[in-house]
């Protein structure tokens, strides 16, 4: 109809070019439309890859994506922001330029990664935030500058990105302070916003060491998955809490323990004493010998305390020694430990001969008792000692007097004739 | 009256159509992979009802969810409750998941050193499975763009 009403007027040919001429700007319109619609779906899909790679951690393949997605869609706000590098003045400058382009209702979003990129490079934040992100920002910028971080107060949800990259931050800054309360703050605060950040195993294991009600095996186990680095962390989290040290001394990896670490870990040790004893020996170290020597004489062995006694350092050893002579009962090395002691010499009674017996006490004059047996010389030949406490016996076989001699540790304590039964001493 | 007629029939199928906009994304299905095994009890053959109109503000705490950390499998579909919302208050304490003051209702025991508290930021879930594979503890709070939408039930 529109053909005929156009021929009648302009005529046949005419009406063709018209035709033609529509026909060519229906098609342009098309080829725009249809072009446009083609590179919406490519971008549509290049962020959705962005968001398929981001979620899955990759960061290289997820920035291309971006890079590609805000290439289709220069005035989309997600492609933007996807594709930008804040960490670097360049990319604060790119998306600066791009933040003109973007819908107003967008803009706040673009704002607050422009501000996020500020404060992550040190720099003054100039752009417009408000709430908890301008909070954490300010708190992401005082941590790059180095200066005092206040615990974050608000109650209100900041942005996801803003509170990722505040927790590492605030975490890095607190660990450089290395004040406990902080630290326990900010690692705490990183493990539940950012678990799979690179340093989240040295994280975990730091809030394990300094975390009394987590279990020393999965403790262990924490430190056994970082290995090597283990050592270090461990040891810088005894020195943030001292009262902790003994229990995250087991945790050091065997092959990192200094002398210290195996001293706290010993004398924690819930092994055998036994084993405690012959892994101090092994480790030839001074004060190790000596707390594991100590730590035998609480566990009433005399005996394995003296082993470790003798490589125990020179200033402490004769203490040492003399509470080992002193659980053994060893009067006689007591008393040549402590010349100056009298309450330390062993004395005896004066010997009384009985029914067939001498008898005497033995003993010094606070009350301890030789755990050896003296030996005792009746007329010049050794005699069959029998000892109740304090008490000794000799039997005897004559019915005169007696010579008899009392030793201890090779030292003479008494030497005389013993009455007979009856006689007058 | 014919074309009253044809506006009738119009509009029934424009009626239609916007019908079918909003009932089709309320009974996709999805089935979870083979080898994802972070819900206990979970049978992999069997499909469960998705509803993908959901977004994050609409979840409350213990709602089943379905949310993607990657396009392959397990990735592509996992699977967990919502332990909290925007907003919450998270922390472990003594090895148990606290939101808001009280113990988590579903996979609180995490046997993790005491951690937080944080605030879930704006447009994310923390969600709970029972393996913790893929869940919060493991990944963060969850963006709501990688939430699938929301699971009628999970064993």
């Amino acid at each position: 109809m529109i053909a005929q009403v156009m021929a009648e007027k302009f005529g046949e040919r005419n009406a063709g070019f018209v035709m033609l001429g529509f026909a060519a700007v229906v098609l342009l319109i098309a080829v725009v439309v249809g072009w446009g619609a083609i590179t919406r779906w490519r971008a549509a899909s290049a962020l959705a890859d962005w968001n398929a790679r981001s979620l899955s951690n990759e960061h290289a393949a997820a920035r291309e994506a971006g890079a590609e997605a805000a290439a289709l869609a220069p005035s989309s706000a997600a492609a933007i922001l996807a594709a930008a590098d804040l960490a670097s003045s360049d990319g604060y400058a790119r998306l600066e330029a791009s933040a003109g382009r973007v819908r107003p209702g967008d803009r706040a979003l673009v704002d607050a990664a422009l501000a996020l990129s500020q404060a992550i490079r040190g720099k003054d934040i100039t752009n417009t935030v408000a709430g908890p992100d301008e909070e954490l920002l300010r708190a992401i910028l005082h941590a790059e500058r180095g200066e005092d971080t206040a615990p974050i107060a608000s109650t209100e949800p900041a942005t996801g990105a803003i509170a990722r990259a505040a927790a590492s931050r605030l975490a890095r800054a607190a660990w450089r302070r290395g004040e406990l309360q902080p630290i326990l703050r900010a690692f705490g605060t990183l493990v539940l916003t950012d678990p799979s950040h690179k340093d989240a195993q040295r994280v975990r294991l730091v809030l394990a060491a300094l975390d009394p009600q987590y279990p020393p095996a999965q403790f262990q186990a924490h430190a056994n998955r970082l290995a090597a680095e283990a050592g270090d962390l461990l040891r810088a989290c005894q020195r943030l809490a001292p009262e902790r040290a003994a229990a995250i001394a087991v945790a050091v990896p065997a092959t990192q323990r200094t002398p210290e670490d195996l001293r706290r870990l010993l004398l924690t040790s819930d092994q055998p004493i036994e084993k405690v004893v012959e892994e101090a020996r092994r480790s030839h170290d001074p004060a190790t010998n000596e707390a594991i020597a100590w730590r035998a004489l609480d566990a009433g062995r005399p005996d394995l305390a003296k082993a470790l006694a003798a490589a125990a350092p020179e200033a402490s050893r004769k203490d040492l020694e003399k509470a080992i002579a002193a659980a053994r009962g060893d009067l006689a090395a007591l008393a040549e430990l402590a010349p100056e002691r009298t309450d330390l010499q062993p004395v005896v009674s004066h010997p009384i001969a009985g029914d067939g017996v001498i008898t005497f006490h033995l003993a010094t004059r606070s009350g301890l008792v030789p755990t050896d047996a003296p030996i005792v010389v009746l007329d010049g030949s050794p005699a069959d000692v029998r000892r109740w406490d304090s008490l000794v016996s000799v039997p005897t076989s004559g019915a005169g007097f007696t010579a008899a001699e009392v030793r201890l540790g090779g030292r003479v304590l008494w030497s005389g004739n013993v009455a007979p039964s009856g006689a007058a001493p | 009256m014919d074309l009253v007629w044809h506006w009738l029939t119009y509009a029934f199928l424009i009626a239609l159509m916007v019908a079918a906009a909003m009932v089709i994304p309320r009974c996709q299905r999805v089935r979870p992979g083979d080898d994802y095994r972070d819900i206990d009890n979970l049978d992999p053959t069997e499909s469960i009802s998705l509803d993908t109109t959901v977004r994050v503000h609409g979840y409350e705490r213990g709602d089943a969810v379905c949310y993607q950390l990657g396009e392959d499998e397990p990735l592509d579909r996992l699977f967990g409750w919502v332990a909290a919302r925007p907003g919450d208050e998270v922390a472990i304490v003594g090895g148990t998941l606290i939101v808001n003051g009280e113990a988590a209702t579903r996979g609180a025991n995490l046997g993790m050193p005491a951690a937080g508290p944080i605030r879930v930021p704006a447009d994310h879930l923390f969600i709970i499975s029972d393996g913790h594979r893929y869940d919060s503890t493991a990944h963060g709070p969850i963006p709501g763009r990688a939430l699938r939408g929301r699971v009628a039930e999970l064993p």
